[in-house]
């Protein structure tokens, strides 16, 4: 599903850019049963759609450290690696 | 040429049994439901000179012409991307065929046994590493994204959902054939029932059937030499705006199933009702595709059944929704949740008993509906819907 081109110019040339890990949670999602047995977050767990402050994009992410979960809550990004995984993951939290 | 009543469905057939328990495996049961297809509309399975599915699967066309033993295959189409979303495409697209002259005698199908491709709750082979990662494994997961938004930010009220589950199992109850048959469903019931994926009941989500389902489509002239109440194909359109849902969650309309339009693109709902040349309001009846309920809830708001926002819980009310009498019955004989789930074509076979008057909850009993729609998968990245129609309305 990744693009190879950008959508907008269908430049190849694409490349990494620095942004802050910081957004608001557009909408969420929670899991109450495990359909994943490889996944270290146990049910219920809330996957978040954050739209990140500094362009106009949706990331997908598991939210960490939160009892509740709303659209327009402020949430900052983390990188957790789970022990099971060789990839390092991008998941949320409230905003401090 | 037009493509406005071309075409008609001639005979259906809908065999499902509990998931796991299919008498014959994926192609044994399509090639039962074929026969009996075409037994229905009085047509020689060998006059079969096309098929057209969705959603994937190895029963392709020139497997089945050698199975059937056709005389010529001319049409084999499956429609790309978008699992139940393209349903309703694979008929239009047999439709298509049979208006341009390509092909004269189209089957439309799905069929789907467990033991041949196990079952949908770990949908790993569709959903990648964008998603995965993130506990995203199920269809379930992404249409509750779609529907926790249509819920808290639109402001569709969660009864909206409630009342097109408790409609279905009404419906059911006069459908012996009905996984939920003899198992009416409450509010209670429904309200204190496990989240699965919050906003998800368990009561929201389709049920899993093995079956086959097999529509067989002719040129309208040819339906009315044979023994039938033709469903003729007034209008139909398979698409998506944007990039709906292939763009990783970041597509504008979010919180439609898809088939609404831009204002420089109409979308799939509006090209149905434009080439019918019928209102939303003028519709007899709707079978609406419910992977989930909300979903379909958003499906009924962008085909214009049904206004957006709070104010579909006021028109979404149970007595609306349930046929003889309804403003707008869905779902006749259960639908997914209630009845059966062969990706959801066993909706498409409600469609066209409506319109021949032999639905177990029929609208406008003695005569039959003189339009049906039936509206394919929602929230996944091709939509589509096709209106059928009585001789009535050519």
């Amino acid at each position: 599903m990744g693009t190879v081109t950008c959508p907008e110019c269908w430049s190849f040339n694409v490349e990494w850019d620095d942004v802050r890990p910081t957004g608001t949670v557009y909408t969420w999602a929670r899991s109450h049963r495990d359909f994943m047995t490889e996944l270290d977050v146990k049910a219920p767990y809330v996957t978040v759609l954050v739209e990140l402050d500094d362009v106009p994009i949706r990331l997908l992410g598991i939210l960490v450290g939160a009892g509740s979960v709303a659209i327009g809550d402020r949430v900052t990004g983390v990188f957790q690696k789970p022990d099971n995984s060789s990839w390092t993951i991008l998941r949320w939290e409230p905003a401090a | 040429m037009t493509f406005r009543g071309s075409a008609a469905v001639v005979g259906v057939s809908d065999q499902h049994y509990p998931r796991g328990k299919g008498p014959r495996g994926e192609r044994g049961m399509l090639v039962e439901a074929i026969l009996a297809a075409c037994q229905e509309a009085g047509i020689s399975p060998r006059d079969v000179d096309g098929f057209t599915s969705y959603a994937g699967g190895d029963n392709s066309g020139p497997v089945l012409a050698a199975e059937l033993d056709i005389r010529e295959l001319r049409w084999s189409t499956m429609v790309w991307g978008g699992g139940g979303g393209g349903s309703a495409a694979a008929i239009v697209t047999a439709a298509a065929a049979i208006a341009s002259g390509q092909a004269d005698c189209v089957v439309a199908f799905r069929s789907m046994a467990q033991v041949s491709t196990g079952r949908l709750g770990y949908a790993k082979y569709y959903f990648d590493h964008q998603y995965l990662p993130h506990g995203i494994s199920t269809p379930a997961h992404v249409c509750a994204l779609r529907t926790q938004r249509l819920l808290e930010h639109d402001g569709v009220p969660r009864s909206a959902m409630r009342n097109l589950v408790l409609a279905a199992y009404h419906h059911a109850q006069a459908n012996p054939e009905a996984a939920a048959y003899g198992k009416p469903l409450t509010a209670k019931t429904y309200d204190e029932s496990a989240y699965i994926v919050e906003p998800f009941r368990l009561y929201d989500c389709s049920r899993e059937n093995d079956g086959a389902v097999a529509l067989v489509l002719v040129s309208a002239e040819r339906a009315r030499t044979l023994d039938v109440k033709p469903a003729y194909v007034l209008g139909g359109a398979q698409g998506s705006v944007g990039a709906y849902a292939a763009r990783n969650e970041n597509d504008s309309a979010y919180t439609t199933a898809g088939g609404s339009g831009t204002s420089d693109s109409p979308g799939v709902a509006s090209r149905v009702w434009q080439q019918a040349g019928v209102k939303a309001s003028e519709v007899d009846v709707v079978q609406v595709y419910e992977n989930f309920s909300g979903p379909a809830v958003a499906s009924l708001i962008d085909h214009g059944l049904c206004p957006p926002g709070p104010a579909a819980g006021d028109f979404l009310t149970l007595d609306n929704l349930i046929a003889p009498n309804g403003i707008l019955p869905v779902n006749t004989s259960g639908g997914n949740v209630a009845d059966s789930f062969v990706n959801g074509m066993g909706l498409a076979v409600e469609a066209v008993r409506q319109i021949r008057g032999t639905s177990r909850n029929q609208v406008r009993d003695g005569s039959g509906a003189d339009t049906s729609l039936y509206i394919g998968g929602p929230m996944a990245p091709i939509h589509s819907s096709v209106l059928l129609g009585s001789e009535k309305t050519l």
